[in-house]
């Protein structure tokens, strides 16, 4: 494990129209061998984790990387931006505020923005 | 440069010991495919002036990216050639690493770069996690 290293994978388009964050949480499962990732939604990518989005090519990413304890954070920011609400999003993600969304990344080693 | 570049740094810098400066190694992770971008010309550039200056570079393609690493790219006047650009590289002794499963359904998989043109394979997605965990900074390119 190389646990020095902080990776920040960064959903910023949405999960319709777009594999982007189909490929982001896939590439936070092919690190978490390595590394304890942690995926931060914000912008068009807070839809990703929507209870009503079709999940079908992503749910089993959520799923495994909630079943290893890896985080997962929503921009309350870009949420309220869009009208969206805790309630709106399924129960494996956690909001943060923009501040500490932007902390996240600033002390990330790397970034891999989707 | 009409491509987005962000550049990651990891916090291990590079080791510049009493006398001499110890050569880096320089990660790439290439999202966008040929030909339609700066994207492609900006990392055959990029990872040329590094192998020039002796750093390692480790390049791997993901997703569009695969496309810039095929064989019988047309040579089109005034255009830049990425087959070529990737051979040269190749040749200074980069390496690329090219999505498996962004090749399997693109329908590329056989069409790719050989490795007679250098330290170049299919790979999965933990072969980025190895280029990350073993380069000294990793630049985004998408």
């Amino acid at each position: 494990m190389s646990e020095e290293k902080e990776i920040v994978i960064l959903l910023r388009q949405p999960p319709h129209g777009t594999l982007y964050p189909v490929e982001g949480l896939r590439m936070s499962v092919a690190v978490s061998g390595d590394f304890e990732p942690i995926t931060v939604a914000i912008n068009d990518g807070v839809y990703t984790f929507l209870k009503d989005v079709d999940k079908t090519m992503y749910s089993m990413h959520i799923n495994f990387l909630k079943d290893i304890d890896l985080e997962i954070y929503v921009d309350k920011k870009s949420l309220d931006e869009r009208g969206l609400t805790k309630e709106d999003l399924i129960d494996s993600v956690e909001i943060k505020e923009h501040e500490e969304i932007l902390k996240i990344i600033e002390n990330s080693t790397v970034t891999i923005p989707f | 440069m009409d491509c987005s570049l962000s550049v990651v740094y990891v916090e291990k810098r590079l080791n510049i010991g009493d006398d001499k400066l110890k050569m880096g190694r320089l990660g790439i992770l290439f999202f966008n495919g040929p030909y339609q971008a700066q994207s492609s010309e900006t990392v055959v550039k990029l990872a040329n002036a590094a192998l020039d200056k002796g750093h390692g570079v480790h390049i791997f393609c993901y997703m569009d990216a695969v496309n810039a690493a095929l064989e019988n790219q047309k040579n089109v006047e005034g255009i830049f050639n990425i087959e070529e650009g990737f051979k040269e590289i190749l040749e200074k002794g980069a390496t690329v690493r090219l999505c498996n499963l962004c090749l399997l359904v693109r329908g590329t998989m056989k069409n790719c770069l050989k490795r007679e043109c250098g330290d170049v394979k299919r790979a999965g997605t933990p072969d980025l996690a190895k280029i990350i965990e073993e380069t000294d900074r990793l630049v985004v390119i998408c």
